[in-house]
Formats: structure tokens, sequence, C-alpha cells
């Protein structure tokens, strides 16, 4: 189970941090009761100031997805998804798919690699 | 010029020597480079140069030491081992690249805990707890007299036997070998941890856990001392020098043995999976030697020019861990 962070990315630390735990969480790789590491320790192994993790700590509580603990890190909780998605998320959802399939390609990714990583995607979550 | 000074420039000198050859692949003189560098050219210049200027400094301290002594030679060579140091690693900044800085971590990986518990690192203290029970209730057979100082030829500074003096020496003792503990404590919870699989990571952890063990070792040091100096006065001199010599060349032995990221025998191409590095930027050291960041929440990093572990002095609790260290060492001075 492992959180991949790329120091020298344009995408906020904060927000990968956020983006790679709920990968691992929706996944169902981290379950309820799982315990993550003080915010300090996890800091201190990736190389980043503290508040950096706590933040990102906090917004996944926020979510509901963690219980943050003081001085011994956070706990997964179990989560209720909502039965009906919010119609602004599924909205935001197609313009980000749709923004980031434009990005890849503009970027010579080929249609056939990006159609084949999209059925993966896909894949998964008929698993689900 | 004494044979003893001789002797300890020829062991710092060959150390320094060898140094270099002993840091990770991607790092020459704490500067990112291509593995590669350390062989083309420029790479052998810098270190002949490095060597030079090391071999330099230590002719002018035999110089020294002929005419006012032990301690200014000493001091020069000292100075000379960092002009080197600064010197290459300013010709090897020249020739950096730029490193990926993707960090991994594993999110279930176990706490590291102390090699043998907590009973193996309070073991020193514990035993001089008893030691001052011992003196309490045989005061007569304690010496007339205890070293509270050392040279290289052993004792060079005694006090009387009084009750200050006694219970103050096992007191100084007991908060080195606590030092050394903390230390030892330090590199496994104020330091990053080794997260990726593979022959090499499985090195660089190695490297870790040697450098504890070895920690946990010498803080035994000071506690077999006081041991020594109150049952067995005449045998002080000689455990002294053999054991000093026997515990640096152990450690050193040891570390370098275990390598770490492999050495420069091992390149990252050579698909004994990868190697962390050090997960730091260069721009946050200071002539290769100097780790300074304030943003980093580690206390102890991984030397990038020589051997175990160096203090990030970016961080205010760095500053503690040292003032503690410093007052544990100097304290001996104030015993009269």
């Amino acid at each position: 189970m492992t959180l991949r962070v790329d120091l020298n990315s344009p995408v906020p630390v904060y927000r990968q941090i956020v983006d790679g735990l709920r990968i691992l969480l929706v996944n169902g790789e981290l379950k309820p009761g799982d315990q993550l590491p003080p915010v300090r320790r996890l800091a201190m192994d990736l190389n980043i100031h503290f508040n950096t993790v706590a933040e990102a700590y906090r917004t996944l509580a926020e979510e509901g997805w963690l219980e943050v603990i003081r001085r011994s890190g956070a706990r997964v909780i179990s989560r209720t998804t909502p039965s009906r998605p919010n119609p602004e998320v599924s909205t935001s959802f197609q313009r980000r798919l749709r923004e980031l399939v434009a990005e890849v390609q503009a970027n010579g990714f080929p249609r056939g690699r990006i159609a084949r990583e999209l059925r993966q995607v896909a894949k998964v979550l008929d698993g689900i | 010029v004494t044979l003893e000074f001789l002797l300890v420039l020829l062991l710092l000198n060959t150390f320094a020597y060898f140094l270099p050859g002993w840091a990770r692949p991607e790092l020459f003189f704490g500067v990112t480079v291509n593995p590669e560098f350390r062989r083309t050219g420029f790479g052998r210049n810098i270190q002949r140069r490095y060597r030079l200027i090391l071999w330099g400094f230590a002719i002018l301290a035999i110089c020294l030491q002929l005419a006012s002594g032990f301690a200014a030679a000493l001091l020069i060579q000292v100075v000379g081992y960092f002009c080197a140091v600064a010197d290459a690693h300013r010709q090897t900044l020249a020739h950096s690249v730029p490193r990926g800085m993707v960090v991994e971590v594993n999110l279930s990986a176990p706490r590291e805990t102390m090699p043998g518990g907590l009973a193996v690192a309070l073991l020193p203290v514990g035993s001089l707890s008893a030691l001052a029970l011992w003196a309490s209730h045989h005061w007569d057979r304690l010496p007339q007299q205890l070293p509270v100082h050392w040279g290289l030829h052993g004792p060079d500074r005694w006090v009387n036997r009084t009750s200050a003096a006694v219970y103050g020496f096992l007191a100084v003792h007991a908060a080195i070998s606590l030092g050394f503990v903390l230390v030892a404590f330090g590199i496994l919870h104020w330091s990053r941890r080794i997260s990726t699989g593979g022959a090499l990571a499985e090195g660089d952890r190695t490297f870790r856990r040697r450098n504890v063990e070895m920690i946990l070792l010498i803080s035994y040091f000071p506690a077999v001392q006081a041991w020594i100096v109150l049952l067995q006065p005449s045998a002080t001199g000689l455990w002294w020098g053999a054991s000093l010599l026997a515990i640096i060349a152990i450690y050193f032995a040891l570390l370098i043995r275990s390598g770490r990221g492999g050495n420069r025998t091992v390149t990252p191409s050579s698909g004994r999976g990868s190697s962390e590095g050090d997960r730091t930027s260069d721009a946050h050291w200071k002539w290769g030697i100097f780790y300074f960041d304030p943003a980093d929440p580690s206390i102890f990093v991984e030397k990038r020019f020589g051997i175990g572990y160096t203090v990030n002095f970016g961080n205010r609790w760095s500053w503690a861990v040292l003032g503690l260290l410093l007052v544990a060492i100097l304290a001996r001075g104030l015993l009269r």
C-alpha cells in the first residue's frame, strides 16, 4: 500500500496526498479501522512540511473518510456514499474527464491508449 | 613530531582519501551527478585536487606541530579537510544534474523499534546506577583519585575522591550514555524511513539498522569506562586506547561494508531494484556537508559526504538535541 508524491510536480503536494489516499480508500485498499501514519511521521517520510500532511488529512476527514486522532495520526472510518450523486459533481466529473482526455491527447497520447486506460478503469468499476 | 600525531594524521587522511568512493553512486561531494561522473576526466580531476589539498594541509599540520603543539596542528588538519571538501563541492556543482523527486511511502510499514528493545538501550544507565549503589557501600575500595579527562596516552587530569566527584563522575557518564541512546532513537524515529523494495533498498535499510546498532554499542562505552575507572583503575590507560581504536575501527568497517544504495561498485542500472537516495535537495546542502532545510521535519538525515547521519540544522529541535549532547560531554570538565 504505497503513496507516491512527486515533489517537482506542478500539482500541489497536499492535493497529491489527498488524491493518492482517496484512490486507496475508494479501491478498498484502506479499510475502515485501518490506521494511517501520524502527521509528523508521514511528513518526515515524504520530506515535506507537516502542515501539508495535516491539511490533506483534514480534507479527507471533511469528506468523511478519516477520523483525525491527535498525536496518533488518522483512522479510516466507514463512510456512507450518497445514494444520488450531486448534479454539480456529475457535471464537474464529465467536464474534468474531457479536459483530462484533451490534455493527454494534446501531449501525444494515442487515442487507442487513452481508450484502453479508460476501459481499464471501467473494468475496475464493474468489479466493485 | 610525535609518533602518535603522525599515526592520527595518517588515519584521518587515509579515511578522508577514500571517503568520496563510499558515497552513493549518484552523489559526488554532496552534489547530484550522473553515476558515471566520478569515472570521467572531470570527476578524476576534482578528486585529485581534493586529495592534494588534503595532503598539503597534512604537511602544514606536521610543521605546525613542531612549532606549537598537537591541538593547533589537529585543528589545521580539520580546517584543511573542510577546505578540500568545499572546493571539490564547488567544482562539482557545475556538473550537477536535476534529480527526480518522486517519493514513495509504504503506509503499512511497521514501526521501527530499538534493536534488543528498551532493556538493551537502558542497560548502561542501569549498570551505572548499580555501580553508584555499590560505591556507596564500598567507599574505601574506590581509588583515591578519579580520571576526568583523557588524552592520546590515557588519563591526563584527575580529581580527588569526594562524594561530589564520584557521583558526579557516574552521573556524567550516564548522561553521555543516554545521549548516544537519544541519537539512536532519533535516527529511528526522527529521520526518513526506506520505503521501496529491492536489493538496493534492502542495503539502505541494513545501513540504517547498522548505524543504530553501532550507536547503541557506543552507548556502552562510557558505562564500561566508569566501571573500569572505579574497579580496575590500573587498567584505565590500556583500556582507553585499545577500546577507542577498536570501536572506531568496527564502526567504520561495518558501515562501509553495509554500504548505502550499494556503493560505487553498484550503479542504479545494475538491476538490483531502486534506491530512494537520500531524498533531499542539493539546494539545502552547504558544501555537501551541512544540511539546512527548515521545512523538513526530520532531525537526522543521512550524510551525503561521510558515513552515517548528520542533523538538519534548519530544524530547531536539532539544536536542542545537539545542545543536550554538548552539555553531557562538557559536564565532565566541571568535575573538580
